[in-house]
């Protein structure tokens, strides 16, 4: 996602998914709702992860690398919720004593989501509480 | 729970149950007899009916429903005999005997007749039978000696699941309502994704013919190198080449069949899924005319009429969601006919007519609609006389009257508030309510009309889909993405070019026939976008609200399409102006638009002033160019002030009432500055800047404060919050604010 990488706890995590095309929704009511995608037949509230985090979109892609960006499927209250996100590394096991307290400074809203950071492959990720990304998802419902 | 309450609770339910369909059975039964007094088969019917339910109802001991029902059936016995000949007051104590059976039974107790009324109903029933038959009548009444009686309970036990009336139309099971939604919905998927394949089969043909193009390459090249002496390596590589191409064309070509089989199958497959899918949601129209015969009956008599309806196409079938919408509707209309259509006996033997009226329900399908026609053969409709009113009510024009047509004049009768209740005594209040009707059908995507002939009687048309699930929609693109039109609420679709678009009072209008119609661009009225037209011309949506004609604008016409409609995610709540959602053949998404909201829309936009104009291409120009600017401010004077001070330097200059408006504002259009005053309700200028400053793309937008308080505190608030200047009113003066604003973004132009 941008420059930060992240991490979210496999149980709140349904399934990966290539980009579906996302319908917007007239009389948008708010940035971090993009509409409407089609999952498997389904039509899911698609959710921007960025804006919910408050990160700059779509800046990633200098490495040169080849990077494929994805869509996640996410439980959220109520029913799932698909966000698109820039690149996914895959799903590690991360022990637990190895990820630090997050240290809420307030300066960016992601770090209001954090549970913990760790260092991983050389990369600092910063872990999502995934009860507190569920709230702010239905909270941009409303 | 104790087992004991469970046994007596499900005892209960098996007696609802079978209340339900045997008091069906005297229903349908009685009002036959009603006709035909001597009705052997009827009588019977009707005799055994109220002997199961007697049974039963002893069963689970409801007392009441064992008198009820004995009483009953001692009558009907009687009339069986030939003892006595049932006459309509002795029809309506059995029919209100039937009422009380079914309530006996009644969870809540509230609902359940009282005591005093049972009593009241056996002692009518005793009376009747005792003065018909003196020499039976007190001796059943006091010491029920019929033979089947101590048979009863057995009887009773195994009949319920014979005894249906449903017999002739197939066993029915009961399937939970959800089970069978998430079985149509699976059903639709697998459809909607067997379409997905279409592509898929397109590639591999491409990829064929790909591969021929490399054979015929691979050929030339062989051509070419057999009179040369090529190497050996080389020509051996060749070889190789060819042979493997061979091997590849072959190996694509098994799988190509084996696949375009597999497709054609599984389509064919989840197709038919789906129809059995679709079916089994089917109930025959009778489901939703049960009793109707008899509600017909019981008010004729209430209003001194004798009516009798008759049905055809009772077994027609229809979704059950439409049935379950028809109900209202198909009530209102009954009673309407009851009240306004079918004459006095009297009146109807002075006109000739036959004293009973009659009511003729027929249903048929008709290309993919249910039609349903209910005609009476009363008084009709006096045209003219409704002509008249048309012009005293002042709807129309005497001139533009007496040009109506009589189905246009027919049509006034579903106007809201429209009747002729005043005028005449004797059709009074035809009309009220009619508009609820049309609503109720406008919502199921149908349509009703009146077809009627002065003293000849009157027909309504009602006209809906089979299926609420499937819906046959013009797909159009708005702002780069797929709505859909339900085809049922479209006027008419057509393409005009710019030329013929004429402004008026700021509006813009063109002429469609001999009507004028508005123009309103789709991206506009769902707040999207501007979409890109390419080809020429306007692509117009025609739809009617009662007198007036709109025409949405939208980017292009991508074709008619037969959606399976989808509920939106329930978290989203109701979006404005789309009804449900649905997937294109590709499975992209669409949103079927909600035309009853698109009115109400269309209606906030013309108040509001703010058209847009539709061919915006033709503007676009010179429009880019100027620098726009956003004015917030909760007084009108204020914002006047600075809207013509900047619109004089030439800058473009939008206005926001609030906070919370202007923040909407910036959300869904590009400025290049605000200006925002500090006090304000819903939210205050601090409040918009802090929030602006949060938003990634807001980030960068100057912002300028213009507010009374001066003090150095609170603009220290200001400029922490994130405003670039702060401009106090107390200071302000025209020079003060241009000045500002050139600082900040520079001149208008450029």
């Amino acid at each position: 996602m941008a420059e930060e990488w992240l991490a979210i706890a496999t149980r709140s995590l349904v399934e990966v998914v290539a980009q579906l095309p996302v319908h917007s929704l007239p009389h948008q009511r708010s940035r971090s709702l993009l509409g409407v995608a089609n999952v498997r037949g389904t039509l899911v509230a698609c959710l921007s992860l960025a804006e919910l985090l408050g990160i700059p979109a779509g800046t990633a892609q200098a490495s040169g690398q080849r990077v494929i960006a994805r869509m996640l499927i996410l439980t959220g209250q109520g029913g799932p919720v698909v966000v698109p996100v820039d690149e996914v590394e895959g799903i590690h096991a991360i022990a637990r004593h190895t990820v630090q307290p997050a240290v809420r400074d307030g300066g960016l809203a992601v770090s209001q989501f954090s549970s913990g950071v760790f260092q991983w492959q050389g990369r600092s990720i910063t872990q999502l509480d995934d009860e507190l990304l569920r709230q702010a998802m239905s909270r941009s419902f409303a | 729970m104790t087992p004991g309450q469970m046994r007596d609770a499900s005892l209960l339910e098996l007696y609802r149950m079978e209340a339900d369909a045997q008091a069906q059975v005297l229903d349908a039964g009685l009002l036959i007899l009603e006709r035909e007094p001597n009705h052997a088969g009827q009588l019977e019917a009707c005799m055994r009916a109220a002997h199961s339910l007697k049974g039963a109802a002893r069963i689970v001991g409801l007392d009441d429903g064992v008198k009820v029902a004995h009483a009953m059936e001692d009558l009907l016995v009687a009339a069986q005999e030939g003892l006595l000949r049932l006459l309509p007051e002795q029809i309506d104590g059995l029919l209100q005997g039937t009422d009380l059976l079914r309530r006996v039974g009644a969870q809540d107790a509230a609902y359940a007749p009282s005591a005093e009324r049972i009593e009241q109903l056996v002692a009518l029933l005793e009376r009747q039978l005792a003065t018909a038959v003196p020499a039976l009548g007190r001796g059943t009444a006091a010491e029920p000696v019929l033979p089947q009686t101590s048979l009863a309970p057995q009887v009773a036990a195994q009949e319920p699941a014979e005894e249906l009336p449903d017999e002739g139309r197939g066993r029915v099971l009961r399937v939970s309502a959800e089970r069978l939604d998430h079985l149509l919905d699976m059903s639709g998927k697998a459809l909607v994704e067997f379409q997905r394949i279409q592509p898929l089969t397109d590639s591999l043909q491409r990829l064929k013919r790909q591969q021929s193009a490399v054979r015929r390459a691979l050929d030339g090249l062989r051509d070419l190198t057999l009179n040369s002496s090529l190497e050996p390596q080389a020509q051996a590589l060749l070889d190789e080449s060819r042979a493997q191409l061979a091997e590849c064309q072959q190996l694509l070509q098994t799988h190509f069949e084996a696949f375009d089989e597999f497709a054609w199958e599984g389509g064919l497959r989840s197709r038919s899924l789906y129809d059995a899918a679709l079916s089994s949601r089917m109930r025959p129209l009778a489901d939703v005319l049960v009793g109707r015969a008899r509600m017909v009956r019981d008010l004729g008599r209430s209003l001194g009429k004798q009516v009798r309806l008759d049905i055809e196409g009772d077994a027609t079938q229809v979704d059950r969601d439409v049935l379950e919408r028809l109900d209202a509707p198909l009530t209102h209309l009954l009673r309407n006919a009851l009240d306004h259509g079918i004459e006095l006996p009297e009146l109807r033997v002075r006109k000739g007519k036959a004293e009973e009226g009659r009511l003729l329900l027929r249903a048929r399908h008709r290309a993919g609609m249910l039609v349903l026609e209910l005609s009476d053969d009363g008084a009709g409709v006096d045209v003219e006389h409704l002509r008249e009113v048309v012009v005293t009510r002042k709807f129309a024009s005497a001139e533009t009257a007496a040009r109506l047509s009589e189905d246009e004049l027919l049509a006034f009768l579903f106007l809201p508030g429209f009747s002729l209740r005043e005028q005449v005594s004797e059709m009074s209040g035809r009309g009220v309510g009619l508009d609820a009707v049309q609503h109720a059908l406008r919502q199921l995507r149908g349509s009703v009309r009146l077809e009627a002939r002065r003293g000849e009687g009157s027909t309504f048309i009602l006209q809906v889909p089979l299926a609420l699930s499937v819906v046959r929609s013009l797909v159009v693109e708005i702002a780069g993405e797929a709505y859909a039109f339900p085809l049922a609420h479209i006027e008419h679709m057509l393409r005009v070019s710019v030329e013929d678009v004429v402004q008026l009072e700021g509006r813009q209008h063109f002429w469609h026939g001999d009507r004028h119609v508005s123009l309103i661009a789709a991206s506009q009225l769902l707040q999207r976008p501007e979409g890109r037209c390419e080809e020429a011309g306007i692509a117009l949506v025609l739809i009617r609200e009662r007198d007036n004609l709109y025409g949405i604008a939208v980017d292009r016409f991508i074709g008619e399409r037969t959606l399976v409609v989808m509920p939106l995610d329930a978290r989203l709540g109701k979006v404005r102006d789309v009804s449900a959602g649905a997937l294109l053949d590709d499975g992209t998404p669409v949103l079927i638009l909600d035309v009853e909201d698109l009115f109400s829309s269309i209606g906030k936009l013309l108040g509001s002033g703010h058209l847009e104009r539709v061919d915006r291409r033709s503007q676009g120009v010179q429009e880019a160019a100027r620098k726009r600017v956003l004015v917030v401010d909760d007084s009108l004077t204020v914002r006047e002030l600075e809207r013509k001070l900047l619109l004089s330097r030439g800058y473009d200059v939008a206005v926001a009432v609030d906070g919370m408006d202007g923040w909407n504002a910036l959300r869904d259009e590009h400025f290049d500055l605000l200006i925002t005053d500090i006090d304000m309700p819903r939210m205050d200028g601090i409040e918009l800047v802090t929030l602006l400053r949060r938003d990634s793309r807001l980030r960068t937008l100057p912002v300028m404060v213009v507010s009374y308080k001066d003090r150095d505190e609170d603009r220290r608030r200001g400029l922490d919050a994130g405003a670039d200047y702060y401009l106090a009113k107390a200071s302000f003066h025209d020079e003060a604010l241009l000045d500002a604003v050139q600082v900040l973004i520079g001149e208008a132009q450029g």
